[in-house]
């Protein structure tokens, strides 16, 4: 479904990323995990157009999208969350969603000029939306009030809202409390199968690793390591040394 | 010709240095607290005048002139220390637009109180006599006063370079200037480094103000010679760059001189042409500054400000009774008023449209430009030079001509400026245009150069069956009326609409509209137009009513009446612009008897309002209800979860 | 020596510390251990008053703190070292570490020679500016300026993150040296386990912003639950 091969990224005179490639199929849950630092955030950029890569292919169902733009990428069928929650923060949580959704159905059809206020169709879909990211009780309180959490799960449903045929997910558990983070892990295992959505997620928790992955990917200083499932990863001897076994460090 | 070269080149220098002892002060304070103060260019008028009253018109030797440029430098250095920490320290948590604003506020107090204090006539002050005649160097002559300023930029800007690049105390304050938060952490006193650095700063100015005393006709328009310069001369260099304002000083006193030599009918032209093509090559200036590129930081919204509405409200009905009672009232108007109360109310109906169209790129779509009023103009020539020549095209196909003319215009800039620049760089980049365009009116004849376009006439409306006469001050007035409430309700049902959600959404984070699939840059692109086009409406909707146009139509200062109108009246509110126009011509009406007193009055206003309630009118008027409101809804427990958000939103118990 | 009391910390809106107490004593060692966004920054912010808005006490060998400014506090003792390490890249190592000892008012603070050679790894790039180190390199230099003014209680936030074993493992035996040598105390936060233990001998876990475990590292050792619940990878 996404591929990339032989990607290449410094900021100035620090190289980031070192020529990597990768395949994710469709259906797939693909992870990417290691140190702060090894490149994973700036991968993620580079696979959604955020920052341009120095050199490297990105592919999409086939179609060369190295050079669009990230919006020319949503409407691909792209949707991406942000480690920290990139949300609306004025506006409500049903604000937000319809937002999204009118964002969606206007490269679809052209609305009418004179109709200023959302369709119903889009209220009950935001409504709907809502109800899934279990927000339904806070669709009128300022996006800016919520809890962290909270404004996480919103940007999901911002997300979703997009109907995205792939969804990329910095650290969609980061700062999270344990049962935030396994209510979340429910939650995208649920959108995932009812939406029929392919993910690629970054993310630092193990617990959350294992419990969504098919394959892993690990990263250190700009560079994959090793690429495979979650047993194949843990008996890497090298992958050890630099991730999972640094607490036996120096043993 | 080469005598003329060099002489050119040789006066270029001059200017070039005495621009670089003012900029001086602008990159120090930039570089320390990332604050471009606009209000620079009026503290240097007012080291001069301070200069001038205790020298008078004829100082006796070139030590006595010095001496005074040095007090002058202490008393600015007091004034600055007491700006620091009444207004510029509150200022570095603000956004930046707020920030510009602010320091404009400073702009008007200071211009305001220079008339009050000194009054509006012109002084001249004499060089010294050991200044005032020439070096002669075979076939080379050279004013001694003028060498004399060179070799002052020189001093100046060696022991700025020996004390911030070499001494200790240059190390800490470029600590400071790289990471404050750090710097704090290690130990330094960090807001004591800002309040020297800043009287430092006033001092340079206050002193440049004394020595650039003689040759120099000393009005309150002495600012303005000075700012745009040394704004110029910041931006080339790079901002908060010592190295880079000299080298950009010269470069700017150079251009001038080319100026001069090339194209002599237009001076100062040439000067915002280059920067226009600076800023689009290298917006963040030779030696760029880290923190210094704002670009990222106006992406990202402050605290404190909100967004306008983004759908219509559930029931019209009271809207609808408020507009009813303020189009009645106004209506009425011609039956009560006098006609110079009239004569402003109609002048405040246009800024109030001009003012929604600037709020629709600030408040809306997150640009922030310094050069709307060059729309204006535009708009007003268009409608002006066709009416005067009595061309027989009707009215309103005039005013739909200027509306299409603004959009063309708005289309071309905004392309490229929207794709290569935003931030400071955007802001300075639409006020050299207008610059520019005030620049080309008032060296076109066929425009009336200086003097502007007069005596339009009023015109008629030919409806078919009915022959509207628009000729009488009344009639226009009503005329004016309708039109700009079509235009405002036109603009209002635009922001409820979905457009208008986009452009909140890419307000508030442009990388996330970008991810919901938003195309920013088009849409930034649209807002542009949009403005553009309804500026230059206003614009032609005015020139009939003053019945003449000139090229301050064009200035930057009329650029800035539409960002007071909405900042006072709250940008995050659609009427906001409204209220503020309002507010503001009652006051220039109010204090209209005294030079000065209205400049120091909106001023202070427009400060205040920016330092305590950045929400303006209206966002106070909103405090004010929502807590009144949580008050009301803790009554039932289901709503506890807004309640509670509510509190925290309010800072109430 | 350094004694925190019921310390809330807030953001904006949100509560990141509730009712935090701590204690460092003389030339003690003790690290905090927590999953991202525990709190652990926040609590060495809180501690400098260099960030959140704080409620609560926070005293230094008597001292009550509650109303000095970061900068006083830096004075008074307290040195922080941040998580981004906030090298400023327009000095030489050498005016990295001199710049904080300047600022440092009257403390007597450390020798350069003596700091630079506890850092094998720094001696060599003493006349390089702060924009030409590597990031290991860039940690060294954090620490070395974090200790110059010689510090009561030196405040470590996250030094291994991103750093490569060998140079997390140098890094290590420069932090203890320098605290036993100077009698310095350490307050470390850390996600790396193993670098916790070598250099303190104390631990704390926090937890959604509330310290949920205290004691000595046999104590955590003897509780592989709450390894389990608080740490795991």
């Amino acid at each position: 479904m996404i591929e990339c091969s032989n990607i290449y990224k410094s900021y100035g005179a620090i190289p980031v990323l070192k020529g990597i490639s990768l395949t994710v199929a469709e259906r797939e849950t693909f992870t990417i995990i290691g140190p702060n630092g090894a490149g994973k955030t700036t991968l993620f950029k580079v696979l959604t157009g955020e920052v341009p890569a120095n050199a490297g292919v990105v592919t999409f169902n086939g179609e060369n999208i190295t050079r669009l733009s990230a919006s020319a990428r949503v409407h691909r069928g792209f949707g991406r969350t942000f480690q920290v929650a990139r949300i609306l923060p004025c506006n409500s949580v049903l604000e937000n969603l319809i937002i999204a959704l009118e964002a969606r159905a206007r490269r679809t059809e052209r609305g009418s000029l004179l109709q200023l206020r959302p369709s119903d169709r889009t209220w009950d879909d935001a409504a709907e939306i809502a109800g899934r990211i279990s927000l339904l009780n806070k669709v009128d309180i300022p996006a800016r009030f919520l809890s962290h959490g909270d404004r996480k799960r919103l940007e999901l449903g911002v997300t979703l809202a997009l109907k995205p045929k792939i969804l990329m997910m910095d650290e969609p558990t980061a700062g999270m409390s344990p049962g935030d983070r396994n209510a979340t892990i429910d939650m995208i295992v649920r959108v995932k199968d009812e939406d029929r959505l392919t993910i690629m997620l970054t993310e630092h928790d193990m617990d959350v690793v294992a419990h969504l992955s098919d394959r892993i990917m690990v990263m250190n200083y700009g560079e994959a390591i090793a690429v495979g499932t979650l047993s194949d990863i843990r008996d890497n001897a090298a992958v050890r040394d630099i991730y999972l076994g640094e607490e036996i460090g120096d043993a | 010709m080469g005598m003329q070269i060099g002489f050119a080149l040789f006066n270029g220098l001059t200017v070039g240095m005495s621009i670089f002892l003012v900029a001086a002060g602008i990159t120090l304070v930039f570089g320390m607290l990332k604050i471009l103060n606009i209000a620079h260019g009026s503290f240097f008028m007012i080291g001069a005048y301070v200069a001038y009253s205790i020298i008078g018109s004829h100082p006796d030797s070139t030590l006595q002139l010095v001496f005074a440029a040095i007090l002058s430098g202490f008393v600015l250095a007091g004034l600055g220390l007491l700006l620091n920490a009444s207004v510029f320290q509150r200022l570095r948590n603000i956004g930046e637009a707020y920030s510009l604003i602010a320091t404009f506020a400073l702009l008007m107090i200071c211009n305001g109180a220079t008339k009050i204090i000194w009054g509006v006539n012109y002084h001249s002050v004499s060089a010294p006599d050991a200044l005032a005649g020439a070096v002669i160097y075979g076939s080379f002559f050279a004013p001694s006063y003028s060498l004399f300023i060179i070799g002052l930029g020189v001093l100046t800007f060696l022991a700025l370079e020996i004390v911030v690049h070499r001494s200790s105390v240059g190390k800490i304050v470029r600590a400071i200037a790289h990471d404050s938060w750090m710097a704090n952490l290690v130990g330094i006193n960090t807001s004591r480094i800002y309040a020297l650095v800043v009287m430092a700063a006033f001092f340079c100015v206050g002193m440049a103000g004394g020595l650039l005393l003689p040759n120099q006709s000393l009005t309150p328009l002495l600012f303005e010679s000075y700012l745009l310069q040394s704004f110029m001369v910041v931006i080339i260099g790079g901002l908060g760059n010592i190295r880079g304002a000299f080298i950009g000083a010269i470069m700017l006193g150079l251009i001038e001189g080319a100026n001069f030599l090339m194209l002599p009918g237009i001076p100062g032209i040439l000067v915002y042409v280059i920067l226009i093509g600076f800023l689009l090559w290298r917006p963040q200036g030779l030696f760029p500054q880290p923190g210094a590129d704002t670009a990222d930081r106006v992406e990202g919204m402050a605290e404190t400000e909100g967004v306008p509405a983004t759908m219509p409200p559930k029931s019209l009905s009271g809207g609808i009774v408020a507009a009813v009672l303020v189009v009645g009232v106004l209506a009425s108007m011609p039956f009560w008023a006098n006609a110079g109360f009239l004569f402003i109310v109609g002048f405040a109906m246009v800024e109030a449209v001009l003012a929604l169209s600037w709020n629709l790129l600030f408040g809306y779509a997150g640009l922030t430009t310094f050069g709307h009023a060059a729309f204006f103009a535009l708009g007003a020539y268009f409608v002006g030079f066709l009416l005067r020549q009595d061309t027989g095209i009707p009215f309103l196909a005039l005013l739909s001509g200027s509306l299409a003319l603004g959009a063309l215009v708005a289309f071309i800039v905004g392309f490229v400026a929207i794709r290569r620049t935003s931030g400071i760089a955007l802001g300075i980049l639409t006020l050299s245009l207008g610059e520019i365009l005030r620049r080309a009116i008032s060296y076109s004849p066929a425009l009336g150069s200086d003097d502007g376009l007069s005596g339009i006439p009023r015109p008629q409306i030919d409806l078919g069956p009915v022959l509207v006469d628009l000729s009488s001050e009344r009639a226009y007035f009503w005329f004016l009326l309708a039109a700009c409430s079509l235009v405002a309700l036109a603009l209002w049902s635009f922001t409820v609409g979905p457009m208008g959600r986009v452009l909140i959404a890419l307000r508030q984070d442009p990388v996330r509209a970008e991810f919901l699939g938003i195309d920013v840059r088009r849409y930034r692109l649209l807002a542009f137009v949009i403005s553009g086009a309804v500026a230059a409406l206003a614009g032609a909707l005015q020139a009939p009513w003053a019945q003449i146009v000139t090229p301050e139509a064009a200035s930057y200062l009329h650029s800035t009446q539409p960002m007071l109108n909405t900042l006072l009246g709250g940008s995050g509110f659609f009427w906001g612009p409204i209220v503020g126009s309002a507010i503001f011509s009652g006051i220039s009406y109010a204090t209209r008897t005294l030079a000065g007193l209205s400049e120091v009055v909106s001023g202070g206003i427009l400060l205040v309002v920016v330092l305590a309630a950045p929400g303006g009118v209206l966002g106070l008027g909103s405090r004010f209800s929502r807590t009144w409101r949580i008050g009301a809804l803790h009554k039932r427990p289901a709503v506890d979860e807004l309640a509670r958000v509510g509190k925290q939103a309010v800072g109430g118990p | 020596m350094l004694e925190v009391s019921g310390l809330n910390a807030f953001y904006g809106d949100s509560h990141i510390l509730h009712g935090v107490d701590l204690t460092v004593g003389s030339s003690d060692r003790v690290s905090i251990l927590g999953r991202n966004g525990s709190g652990k920054t926040t609590l060495m912010k809180s501690i400098l008053n260099a960030g959140p808005r704080i409620h609560g006490g926070i005293r230094l060998d008597g001292t009550d703190l509650a109303r000095e400014t970061s900068f006083r506090r830096a004075r008074l003792g307290l040195s922080l070292v941040p998580e981004d390490r906030r090298i400023f890249p327009h000095l030489t190592v050498t005016d990295n570490l001199l710049i904080a000892l300047a600022a440092a008012g009257d403390r007597a603070g450390l020798d350069l020679e003596r700091v630079l050679d506890t850092f094998p790894m720094l001696g060599p790039l003493a006349a390089r500016y702060g924009s030409q180190l590597s990031g290991g390199q860039q940690q060294m230099v954090a620490v070395a300026r974090g200790v110059m003014p010689r510090p009561r209680c030196l405040l470590l936030d996250e030094p291994t993150e991103g750093l490569a074993p060998v140079i997390v493992r140098q890094l290590a035996a420069s932090v203890v040296r320098l605290c036993d040598e100077f009698k310095i105390g350490l307050l470390l936060s850390e996600q790396n386990i193993w670098f916790a233990r070598f250099c303190t001998q104390h631990v704390h876990i926090i937890e959604n912003g509330r310290i949920v475990f205290s004691g000595s590292w046999d104590e955590f050792e003897s509780r592989p639950d709450v390894k389990h619940r608080y740490l795991a990878v």
